[in-house]
């Protein structure tokens, strides 16, 4: 893994296509996940699934299962992309924590 | 069914695309297309929303046929390709049909079609040299001068609409 890799911010789009990605979707699948998960907040459009979905597969992210012929075709997220999609979680953690802060919100009890 | 065959020529594909949603909006929709000839059959109004995409590839491609499955799973239709260019279309009862939903690759297909159109420039100012230097298609040199000047024109304006999304992106994934 690069270190660009780990520095960068992760689209929108990417976040929730790893996060539906746990277990084993394909296209429509996970943007009627994502849908619902946002509560109609991210519309994932065609085009933009398909590229994400082509772009994490090739950097080894997610990977296409294997399938029979004639079905959709399903994706998986591999480690590697757990392990990203862990460090992104932990920089939204503090980019949240960053903004309590100096907003003064308090922070809610967990 | 009837059906109707119209000629126009666009060189921005966005103000086709606006020009094939009057028609289905009026109940004529697009079913064949080549070069500057486009047939559309009656049906209802306001039955499909056509968006125009350029591939990465050439139609026959594997990774394009990859994608158009894709589509179809989405229930999007493909309704004709042209060179790497494809129409599509989906049922308005479905949610507004769009291609691309951030700024990123929105960036990365506006870039693609620059890219078709710097080809097409450089491919024109060629037959220019050539015409000038060879008058034997005297005539043809005027036509390559039109359509670099057009062209040009064209490129700049999607050259602005480029700028103009990748500063929105600086801000903001999306509207």
């Amino acid at each position: 893994m690069s270190r660009a890799d780990q520095a960068t911010a992760l689209t929108e789009a990417v976040y929730y296509i790893l996060l539906s990605l746990q277990q084993p979707r394909h296209g429509y699948g996970i943007m009627q996940f994502v849908q619902e998960l946002s509560n109609d907040r991210v519309k994932l459009a065609a085009g933009t699934l398909y590229g994400a979905l082509s772009s994490l597969v090739d950097k080894g992210w997610i990977e296409a299962t294997d399938q029979e012929a004639g079905r959709k075709k399903e994706y998986i997220m591999t480690n590697q992309g757990r392990d990203r999609l862990m460090l992104e979680l932990n920089r939204l953690k503090e980019l949240v924590r960053h903004g309590q802060e100096m907003m003064g919100v308090e922070q809610s009890e967990q | 069914m009837s059906s109707k065959t119209v000629y126009r020529f666009y060189a921005d594909y966005a103000k086709e695309e606006v020009w094939l949603n009057e028609m289905a909006n009026k109940g004529w929709y697009l079913q064949q297309f080549r070069f500057g000839r486009y047939v559309f059959v009656e049906g209802e109004p306001s039955m499909y929303t056509y968006r125009i995409e350029l591939l990465e590839n050439m139609p026959n491609h594997p990774k394009s046929q990859d994608y158009f499955e894709f589509l179809e799973e989405m229930d999007i239709e493909v309704v004709d390709t042209s060179f790497r260019w494809v129409f599509l279309r989906k049922r308005t009862s479905d949610e507004p049909f769009h291609l691309y939903s951030d700024f990123e690759s929105q960036i990365h297909h506006e870039h693609r079609i620059l890219q078709l159109y710097k080809v097409v420039l450089f491919v024109n100012i060629i037959a220019v040299l050539i015409n000038l230097f060879n008058p034997i298609t005297d005539t043809m040199i005027w036509f390559n001068l039109a359509i670099v000047t057009g062209l040009s024109f064209v490129m700049q304006r999607h050259e602005r609409k480029i700028q103009t999304l990748r500063g929105l992106r600086t801000i903001a994934e999306q509207d």
